[in-house]
């Protein structure tokens, strides 16, 4: 076959180009560390290095989670051990209360520290976070979760919300826990009741209801599950009806400030000068709230009249206060075992997670990176053959007939 | 004789002064492209006859022939088309790829930062900072779309201005081939039979040039050398001595691009899609396919984002307790949705039309473009064509009045205004914008929605065990009407808050308490719903198209007239005819329920409930009031249905004591009847819809029955009687029909329902479910979740959306619609490697070829410059001779 001298020329110097330009991309390859430099290298595995590398973001993101949910946690685990430590003691002046050989003065006394304690208490209910946030007030992490209502006693203004975060592709896992759930629906010992102003009534200032407390537990299991309901008149009078039917317990009663109410083996007083037309409400309940409870123990103490009877009403009442204390502890212990659960699955979702990142790296790894004594190897073979061109291309290219002529 | 010989050594002595002079022409020309190598041919001259035969007479040259072959020539410039095709196109494809592969321009990184951001709100949804940076990381996402998007568009600029660039090369070699074509008719002609070589090789040189941008086809023309050349699919460039132009214009399709015509007397005709290979062809193929559907892909990717990302925040609710709206900008806001649709270039006056295309459904869009196509025969008819695959996906008719819409494909094509014509057509680029337009409609922290807007709670004085969960917002607007649904008509709240109150175990109704103390029924009620413990109970109806009609006819309300049996509950006869309109096909089918004279509430709802599409509910509600005992030997005897029930003694005539004997009455109990009492008054419910029928006994006794209006209790019962000893009345009860979407009733008279029931949406839009034991009495709330600033629900539900599948019917998510692109891209880059690889292999070959029999090799040409030199060098040798022989010849006369 002819060759022309151009052709040879030409060739020569495309054959060079070439070899010159996978000598680049292999030197691209060693400097990069990659096996793949654009995705048209090699398109299916570069699709599958975006979801890989998208994945292990994922992951990243669910550790970084569960990281920050098992901080969460463990907070949460402390405040709820230094509130047990404050019902402990409570319950521990409950059962001191219960001593027949108390005077008034004693028990006032005791009163005075259950109060310290109650507030103690409500403070510790009301922990916030770094951030500020309440920790026991459900979605309201803006508000205080219990609240003084204008009766002066406790009240939950939080609500039912759990927040939870993902820790896994389908696995969610509650960072947060109601104030209500842990202290507010809590299991009665016996049949109970609390005591909550109509939000529309009208007095100003308003008009309170005291924490009461049952004075005949049998009259009272009687009447229970329904709820009372005590109305002002306009000629400053009360009436007693069962909420929901609407049936009269009592009919305008005269009404004086402070001078207890006993209506179904329940005792309360209004206080203040409630406006006609404003009523309260005696709703039965089988859950009571810690703080709750605490504030019957100390209602109770106050209310202590010294002689048999009342020692009775006083006996009966702490036997309940203890019942209820007790089943708030079990309500904080099963919180605290709950959050234990809880903080082993997150460990474990976490060392799930990072045994995945450390597959899906190796996966990676397989997929993107170069073997770098193949490609070392590779290189000097390219350079080999670069310098092989250019020798044998100064050679052929110098013979000439010409320079013979 | 001798002169013969002086003959013969000239002729070799010219013979090879020109043999030396083409040698020396072709070593001159060696790196002259397109030059073909020369060869003197040498013919020995006309023998003569002389005695001893025919003698030679020397040397001439016949002809000087240029090496070249057609056949190799045009196979070198098919190749040469081919290669630079896949050239260009891998050209152009790698610019892509490297483009949407990077870490430091791909959309990837940006997106996972976004989500990630995302993430970070719902761990902590209080905290400004993570808010903060989910807002800039939005940011960063929006622009990494825009400067995507403006990368691949100015890559069709660079498409444009290369075409123009080829257009005009075109132009002016068509010129000169014009030109060649004329000198060579005019050399050959003088040259009479002998080729004007250097021409040969300009004209072949030309059109090798030409096949760089165009497939080239090339027609000798009869005996005058010329050649007819043809580009793409037989398009005429160059016809003997004329020369056509061509142009680069506006598309009349797509006014962001340039499309290749062919100018002929001042008309430009546009050949794009005729035009194939070289430069051109593969810098169309590129934009055509790929590019345009990178730059459809990638705006589908933010248009689903933002859609997704806007209806998923719309359900949520902010830091400052107002639901969440769009997130992104909305991807129907009209100047956007106007510029998805543009009119034909060459469409007829008037262009007056207003149109727009809506995203419906962006699960459902394709990547393709459309057109929409006035085909005739009327000019109301048209067809929507998907231009990807060729097929027509929508075929219809404008109903002549404005605005009218058609669906396809997920968008809505919206006619606002305008005149159509048979002819016209419109383009459709439904998501070729989307990276574009996408932008943010957020500007401040606290108006980013983590929290949802709903929340439940279980009444603290709850004696059963059964809880609510959290809930769910479905939708705040309806999706049929696309009106807000009342619950979130106003601003910042719950619109009516409800409660869940169970009235025995097992049957719940839901009420209205924007006034606490008194709690009215939800228009339309939701009225004695069966509670099934053990399971999930999902308390409202997810079908946006479900309706509720209720009986409410004249009968309904009424106590008949008391008297000595049988007792009926006074329902008039009633046939209802049912029409349900498929949803599918829209064909409507007729169904006739007979309605019997006294049927009882309960026999109406099971024949209704027989109907599909039918959920049919039956209860009756009867109060009992003014108990009078004349206190004589009979006692008042109250018989319930059949069973009597004896107060002992007239103090006991109370309420309370029925009640008790009616709650522990078996029979009752197991027809679903059972009773509560305030004191003085007292309520029976049957919750199957029997009719429940009183009599009283005893003698000179009475009881006041009344019927409730199960639709507003509170209001005056609607009807009381008296009955007395001795006499006995029926009551019928209530029934409320849910009905599934394109579920109509009607009924012939007005009895028990009304002849055209007018029915209300049940739809509410929100979803709760109880699970547990509860117990009568039992009431849960659903309310705004105003100050609910640690809610991360909607933000968990946002964050979920990056794995979720939204797009192409719901089957790959964002990131995999987008390495979808970048596989896609990937892929043809990578054959185009491949076939540039194997485009270069063939033209080399060519080349060869071509080289192999037209190329100079100086080694030759100094071979042959020896060869000839020796043989001018020897035929001078034969004149000297002959010379010395006449000299001789002169000496041997003198």
């Amino acid at each position: 076959m002819r060759i022309s001298t151009q052709q040879l020329f030409n060739r020569g110097l495309e054959s060079m180009q070439d070899v010159t330009a996978q000598l680049q991309k292999t030197q691209l390859q060693l400097s990069t560390g990659k096996k793949i430099l654009t995705p048209a290298d090699d398109p299916v595995a570069s699709t599958r290095i975006l979801e890989l590398n998208q994945e292990l973001n994922i992951n990243a993101q669910f550790q970084r989670n569960v990281e920050l949910a098992e901080g969460s946690l463990g907070l949460q685990d402390d405040k709820l051990g230094s509130i047990n430590v404050v019902v402990q003691r409570v319950r521990e002046l409950m059962v001191a209360a219960g001593n027949g050989a108390l005077s008034k003065n004693d028990l006032s006394a005791i009163s005075s520290e259950v109060k310290e304690r109650l507030e103690q208490l409500a403070g510790m209910l009301n922990s916030q976070d770094a951030s500020g946030e309440y920790l026991f007030s459900g979605f309201q992490g803006g508000t205080q979760p219990f609240q003084k209502s204008v009766s002066g006693s406790y009240e939950y203004k939080g609500d039912e919300g759990n927040r939870f975060v993902q820790v896994e592709p389908s696995v969610t896992i509650a960072s947060t826990q109601n104030g209500k759930q842990i202290f507010q629906d809590v299991k009665v010992d016996k049949n109970s009741f609390f005591t909550v102003a109509n939000p529309n009534n009208q007095a100003n200032p308003p008009a309170g209801i005291t924490t009461g407390m049952i004075i005949n537990q049998e009259e009272y299991d009687t009447f229970y599950p329904n709820d009372m309901k005590v109305t002002f008149n306009s000629s400053g009078q009360y009436s007693v009806t069962d909420k929901a039917t609407g049936r009269e317990i009592l009919t305008n009663q005269p009404f004086n400030v402070n001078e207890p109410i006993v209506v179904n083996g329940v005792m309360f007083e209004i206080t203040g000068s409630p406006a006609p037309g404003d009523s309260f409400f005696i709703e039965s309940t089988a859950k009571q709230g810690l703080l709750t409870t605490v504030e019957k123990f100390i209602y109770a103490l106050d209310n202590f009249v010294p002689n048999e009877e009342g020692r009775a009403v006083l006996s009966t009442n702490l036997e309940s206060a203890i019942g209820n204390l007790d089943n708030a502890e079990t309500s904080i212990l099963e919180a605290r075992s709950q959050l234990g659960a809880r903080m082993n699955t997150l460990e474990t979702t976490g060392e799930q997670l990072k045994d995945v990142e450390v597959l899906t790296k190796e996966i990676l790894s397989e997929l993107e990176s170069i073997d770098y004594a193949e490609t070392v190897s590779l290189l000097s073979v390219q350079q080999f053959t670069l310098e092989a061109a250019y020798s044998s291309f100064s050679r052929i290219t110098s013979l000439n007939l010409f320079d013979r002529l | 004789m001798s002169g013969g010989l002086i003959g013969i050594g000239l002729s070799g002595l010219r013979a090879h002064q020109t043999a030396l002079s083409v040698t020396g022409n072709n070593v001159s020309n060696t790196n002259t492209p397109g030059y073909s190598r020369q060869e003197a041919i040498f013919v020995d001259n006309q023998s003569l006859l002389t005695g001893a035969g025919y003698l030679g007479q020397g040397v001439n040259l016949s002809t000087i022939r240029r090496n070249a072959e057609e056949f190799i020539t045009a196979q070198l410039r098919s190749d040469t088309t081919i290669y630079n095709e896949r050239k260009v196109f891998l050209g152009q494809a790698s610019s892509v790829d490297n483009l949407l592969a990077s870490t430091t321009t791909g959309l990837t990184p940006a997106m996972s930062a976004f989500f990630q951001a995302f993430q970070g709100g719902a761990e902590d949804p209080t905290s400004v900072p993570q808010r903060q940076l989910l807002l800039s990381q939005s940011e960063g996402l929006v622009s990494r779309f825009k400067s995507l998007d403006s990368r691949l568009n100015s890559q069709l600029r660079t498409i444009d201005f290369e075409m123009e660039a080829a257009v005009s090369e075109i132009n002016s070699l068509a010129k000169s081939l014009a030109q060649l074509n004329q000198q060579i008719a005019v050399a050959v002609g003088a040259g009479q039979g002998d080729m004007p070589n250097n021409l040969l090789d300009e004209r072949d040189e030309a059109l090798r040039k030409l096949s760089e941008y165009v497939t080239v086809s090339a027609y000798p023309q009869d005996s005058t050398g010329q050649l007819n050349i043809f580009i793409g699919n037989g398009q005429p460039l160059v016809l003997g001595n004329t020369s056509a132009t061509m142009a680069a214009v506006q598309s009349p399709t797509n006014s962001s691009q340039k499309e290749i015509a062919l100018v002929v007397s001042g008309v430009s005709k546009i050949i794009s899609n005729e035009l194939s290979g070289g430069k051109i062809g593969g810098l169309l193929e590129f934009r055509n396919n790929e590019l345009t559907n990178s730059i459809n892909s990638l705006g589908r990717v933010a248009l689903v984002l933002a859609d997704t990302i806007n209806k998923q925040h719309s359900l949520g609710m902010d830091l400052e307790d107002n639901l969440g709206g769009n997130y992104f900008l909305d991807v129907n806001e009209t100047s956007v949705a106007q510029s998805r649709i543009s009119a034909n270039g060459q469409n007829l006056p008037p262009s007056d039309q207003v149109m727009q295309i809506n995203i419906l459904d962006s699960s459902a869009l394709t990547t393709s473009d459309y057109e929409l196509r006035f085909d005739g025969p009327n000019d109301d008819d048209f067809n929507i064509i998907r231009l990807s695959d060729g097929q027509r996906v929508l075929k219809s008719v404008l109903p002549g009045v404005y605005p009218a819409n058609v669906e396809v494909d997920g968008f809505q094509v919206q006619f606002d205004s305008g005149t159509f014509k048979q002819g016209d057509r419109f383009s459709i680029n439904p998501t070729k914008t989307g990276a574009r337009d996408i932008g943010l409609q957020i500007d401040r922290v606290e108006a980013i929605a983590f929290a949802a807007p709903i929340r439940a709670e279980a009444e603290i004085g709850n004696t059963g065990n059964a809880t609510i969960n959290l809930g769910k917002v479905l939708d705040v607007t309806n999706p049929i009407t696309n009106q807000v649904l009342p619950a979130f008509a106003v601003p910042g709240q719950f619109t009516p808050p409800m409660e869940i109150e169970f009235i025995s175990d097992t049957i719940y109704r839901v009420m209205d308490v924007s006034d606490p103390a008194n709690p009215v029924p939800l228009n339309p009620p939701i009225n004695n719903q069966l509670y099934r413990p053990g399971i999930s109970n999902v308390l409202f109806s997810a079908d946006p198209g479900e309706i509720k009609v209720s009986a409410t006819g004249n009968d309904t309300a009424q106590v008949p007239v008391p008297g000595v049996g049988p007792f009926v509950n006074g329902y008039g006869a009633q046939n209802l005819t049912i029409l349900t309109r498929d949803v599918d096909t829209g064909l409507v089918s007729s169904q006739a329920v007979a309605i019997a004279a006294n049927s009882s509430a309960e026999t109406i709802a099971s024949n209704l409930q027989a109907v599909s599409g039918i959920q049919a509910t039956a209860y009756t509600q009867v109060r009992l009031e003014n108990f009078v005992d004349n206190g004589d030997a009979s006692p008042l005897e109250i018989t319930i249905n059949g069973q009597t029930l004896t107060l002992p003694g007239s103090t006991a005539a109370s309420p309370d004591a029925l009640v008790d004997l009616i709650n522990t009455n078996s029979t009752l109990m197991n027809q679903k009847i059972f009773a509560v009492s305030n004191g003085s008054r007292l309520e029976i419910y049957a919750s199957t819809g029997k009719d429940i029928q009183i009599e009283v006994g005893g003698t000179g006794d009475s009881v006041d029955v009344s019927s409730i209006d199960p639709y507003s209790p509170g209001t005056p019962a609607l009807s009381t009687q008296t009955v007395s000893s001795g006499n006995g009345v029926a009551v019928g009860g209530a029934i409320d029909l849910t009905l599934s979407d394109g579920i109509t009733l009607t009924a012939d008279v007005n009895s028990v329902f009304t002849q055209a029931p007018v029915g209300t949406s049940s739809y509410l839009g929100f979803q709760f479910e109880i699970k547990g034991q509860p117990k009568a009495g039992d009431s849960f709330t659903i309310k705004y979740n105003d100050g609910g600033v640690s809610d991360n629900r909607n933000a968990l539900a946002l964050a979920n959306l990056e794995r979720a599948s939204t797009i192409g019917g719901g089957v790959i998510s964002y990131a995999e619609a987008y390495s979808q692109i970048i596989e896609e891209i990937g892929t043809v880059t990578n054959r185009a490697r491949l076939d540039t690889d194997a485009a270069k292999a063939l033209l080399d070959q060519s080349r060869s070829n071509r080289e192999a029999i037209s190329g100079v090799n100086l080694d030759e040409e100094a071979g042959k410059l020896v060869q000839f030199q020796a043989a001018y060098n020897a035929s001078a040798q034969v004149v000297s001779i002959a010379r010395q022989l006449f000299d001789t010849l002169l000496n041997s006369f003198r």
